[in-house]
């Protein structure tokens, strides 16, 4: 009776050390040639067990990426968009601050609720910036958008600062466009594409 | 030696050594709570020398009291298993002193390091160039030896504890200006811009007192206000009145630029904007005018009646209409003053409007403005004279609304009491109240120039650190040392203080002409993994801002081994097979969108697995062997 209590105590005491990632990355290249991978992202396990939805399905880059209005990727799932630009820069005060990106973003409606607008404060992967949450009208339908606009901290800029790493030092921002229906439907898959949303390589410090 | 023997494997000092050990630890028990400082109270018991001995006593103690038993018998067994139990517990711990890690990894966002800071520690980190590369070192203060045979080092005093505090603009009570010489109520003058500096605890009252300084002189002015946190306000009055403010905060500081990095040393800029003003503004007005009057377009009244006398007095109407409202905003006047001294060519155009009639509504708001330019009235008290709030509009709106009303009951009033103006400065005043009525006054001039910045001029000053010598606080962990070192290469030397970096941050700061970089910090080690923090998080409670818990999601890879991704948190510890371990230990800032720097704690003991653990188990097995296999009774 005592063994059975002791080992019962003893399974109620460990802890379950599950890794956190089990979910695979999806890779993205950069803006200049040699278009080697530059980013990765994690795909949520429920899109992975959902194929009906089309998960995120990466289309073909063979365009000229120099101009930052192309996409580095574009994914979708259902009818909601999801594109990924980056903007490189050489200097600090070259870069397009992200309150200007949002700006530009919320002009993009025709219409915009204000009372289902939020702009929110983001941070992770050595990048910070702002994220956008907007519904209106676009195009006489109802549109939503989630968008996030960061920049890469000033401290890792600086470590950064060597012409090759300029892909790396870019601003970037993720932007998912569609039916605000859907855009609610997917939103948990599509902030867990932005939170993970990171470059492969570490930053040097 | 039979009798040393027998004592050290005696129950007397096994009895003296456990009394010497608990004393130890009750009167670290007391330093701590009276100190507050663990490092402090560790270095009277287990940090202490004596602990050492101790430890290797005990060590001694249990072995003989074993090997005391030879021959051993069948009984011995849980005897000698839980002495050997407590001998590799105690070897376990000896090993750990000396070969064990525990130090803090200090890591941002998006980087790595394999780099971990001994705490407590004092060393030297040094960087050079040589060609392309970076050689850094990092030495024990107290070093003989040196990486960099050239340079000698010489640590030439050491303060315990200081209180360090960044300067910007205002070094002591002088400002400076790089290239400049100091300066502080005496200002220096820097192209048409005069600079002072001062120090107040009142920055609202200082910064308006300074204004008014300004309205008397009219001269371009930057004043530095210091208050008594050393925070340094920058405030620049433009030659129109415009203000320009920028705060430098010591414990907040942005930005800052690092020439050559860090190298050539470190400034802190200020971009003071030039806003376009007199002929830059009214050019873009003309500009714009002409675009617009190319296609005729119908004009308001006033605006048809200046153009009239423009076209009559032979000048560009175009150029008239910004110089008009140029001149009017200068004076600084509700109406454009009688007793101004016109331009030639708009002297010549207000000549012509003596031919033109004017409104009623002219004469009377003019008149009303008189009485409102009294000096006996302000702003205040016009919106009260009106019984108006001024929160309520804005003065130029409601100056327009006064000028349109008076207009609109100026044919229910008698003839005006002046007589017909025929001074040019006359027919302006009156063309500024007509003007006034139609919302046309000097802001446009703004508008048309969009505010534009024609640029800005940079100022900056070299950042440098001020040490304030404060008495050794009893939480060791808190005081701050400084330093002061000699550093000589051949026959150049420079002295140098620097204060203590616990955590291998702050500026690398330059000396001998920039060839190296030194920064007084903790001592280095490499361990064999490196982390890389991934994303760091602070979760608060449900609609609080009070934090709950802390994450970091990290990568843990090491040479020759698959990465491991794991998520460290306050109560979640990540242990490697070989015994290292990581747990979170800080993290700033708290703010969503801010980048993180984590410390992450971490420590590892070589003789765990090896000795430690092994040796509890002993220690448990020996002891159930020694309730179970009781001496059996002797045979009577």
């Amino acid at each position: 009776m005592y063994w059975i209590f002791l080992c019962l105590m003893l399974i109620a005491c460990t802890s379950s050390d599950k890794p956190t990632t089990a979910f695979p990355w999806v890779t993205i290249a950069g803006r200049e040639e040699p278009r080697t991978p530059l980013y990765r992202a994690q795909v949520a396990p429920v899109l992975r067990l959902k194929p009906e939805l089309q998960v995120l399905s990466l289309k073909p880059e063979l365009q000229n990426l120099k101009d930052t209005t192309i996409p580095l990727a574009e994914f979708t799932i259902e009818d909601v968009k999801v594109t990924v630009h980056n903007f490189p820069s050489d200097r600090l005060e070259d870069r397009i601050p992200p309150a200007a990106q949002i700006a530009r973003w919320k002009q993009q409606f025709d219409e915009i609720l204000p009372s289902n607008t939020q702009i929110s404060p983001a941070a992770h992967g050595g990048f910070s910036g702002l994220y956008f949450q907007g519904t209106g009208i676009s195009h006489g339908l109802p549109h939503a958008v989630l968008g996030w606009s960061m920049q890469i901290a000033p401290e890792h800029y600086q470590n950064l600062h060597d012409q090759r790493y300029r892909q790396m030092r870019s601003d970037y921002t993720i932007k998912a466009v569609g039916p605000p229906d859907q855009i609610q439907k997917h939103r948990k898959e599509i902030e867990q594409f932005a939170n993970t949303f990171e470059l492969i390589e570490e930053i040097p410090s | 030696m039979k009798w040393l023997y027998h004592f050290l494997g005696g129950v007397y000092l096994a009895i003296g050594l456990i009394v010497i050990t608990a004393a130890m630890v009750i009167a670290g028990t007391f330093i701590e709570a009276h100190t507050d400082s663990h490092r402090h109270a560790a270095s009277f018991t287990y940090g202490s020398p004596l602990f050492g001995v101790l430890l290797c006593l005990f060590f001694i103690n249990i072995l003989f009291a074993a090997t005391r038993r030879w021959p051993f018998k069948a009984s011995h067994i849980p005897f000698l298993i839980t002495h050997l139990g407590l001998l590799m517990v105690i070897g376990g711990t000896i090993i750990k002193n000396f070969a064990g890690t525990q130090g803090t990894l200090s890591v941002v966002e998006g980087s790595g390091s394999d780099q971990i800071l001994l705490p407590g520690t004092y060393a030297l980190h040094l960087q050079k160039r040589e060609g392309d590369k970076t050689i850094a070192v990092n030495v024990p203060i107290d070093s003989a030896k040196h990486p960099f045979p050239e340079l000698s080092v010489k640590v030439t005093s050491f303060i315990p504890h200081v209180k360090e505090t960044l300067e910007t603009w205002i070094k002591g009570d002088h400002g400076v200006i790089s290239g400049y010489p100091p300066f502080k109520e005496m200002p220096v003058s820097i192209g048409p811009w005069s600079v002072s500096a001062v120090s107040s605890d009142d920055i609202q009252k200082t910064a308006l007192q300074s204004y008014l300084q300004w309205i008397k002189s009219r001269q371009p002015k930057l004043v530095f206000i210091q208050d008594l946190q050393r925070n340094v306000f920058l405030f620049a009055f433009d030659a129109a009145g415009r203000v320009f403010s920028q705060s430098f905060r010591p414990e907040e500081l942005r930005s800052y630029i690092a020439y050559d990095e860090g190298y050539g040393g470190y400034t802190v800029q200020a971009a003071i904007p030039t806003l376009s003003l007199g002929k830059g503004k009214r050019d873009a007005m003309t500009k714009q005018l002409r675009i617009m009057m190319a296609d005729s377009p119908p004009l308001a009244p006033p605006l048809q009646l200046l153009d009239n006398a423009c076209k009559e007095a032979g000048e560009d109407f175009a150029e008239m209409l910004p110089l008009f409202l140029d001149e009017w905003g200068s004076s600084l006047s509700l109406l454009f003053p009688t007793n101004r001294t016109l331009p030639h060519p708009l002297d010549k155009v207000m000549r012509r409007l003596n031919n033109h009639p004017w409104p009623r509504g002219a004469y009377w708001t003019a008149l009303l403005f008189d009485r409102l330019e009294n000096p006996h009235f302000n702003q205040e008290d016009i919106f009260r004279f009106f019984n108006k709030s001024p929160s309520e509009d804005n003065i130029r709106g409601f100056l327009t609304e006064l000028a349109q009303q008076t207009f609109a009951v100026a044919d229910l009033l008698p003839e005006p009491p002046v007589a017909v103006s025929t001074t040019p400065s006359e027919q302006a005043r009156l063309l500024s109240a007509y003007f006034r009525a139609y919302d046309i006054d000097y802001f446009l001039l703004d508008e048309a120039a969009d505010n534009r910045e024609d640029g800005h001029f940079t100022i900056e000053t070299p950042i440098t650190m001020r040490y304030e010598q404060l008495p050794s606080l009893l939480k060791q962990e808190n005081n701050r040392p400084l330093i002061t070192l000699e550093a000589k290469k051949g026959v150049r030397k420079q002295t140098i203080s620097l204060s203590y970096q616990p955590y291998g941050t702050g500026f690398k700061w330059p000396i001998l002409n920039g060839e190296y970089l030194i920064r007084f910090q903790p001592r280095m080690q490499t361990i064999p993994y490196r982390l890389r923090l991934r994303q760091a998080r602070q979760i608060n409670y449900p609609h609080s801002g009070q934090p709950y818990s802390y994450e970091s999601d990290v990568i843990i890879s090491r040479a020759g081994h698959p990465p491991v991704e794991t998520t460290l948190s306050m109560n979640r510890v990540y242990e490697t097979w070989d015994g290292y371990r990581f747990y979170l230990s800080g993290m700033a800032p708290g703010d969503d969108g801010a980048v993180k720097h984590v410390q992450i704690a971490v420590n590892h003991d070589p003789a765990k697995y090896v000795l430690t653990y092994p040796g509890a188990c002993l220690v448990t097995l020996g002891i159930v062997l020694l309730f179970w296999f009781k001496p059996k009774p002797k045979n009577p």
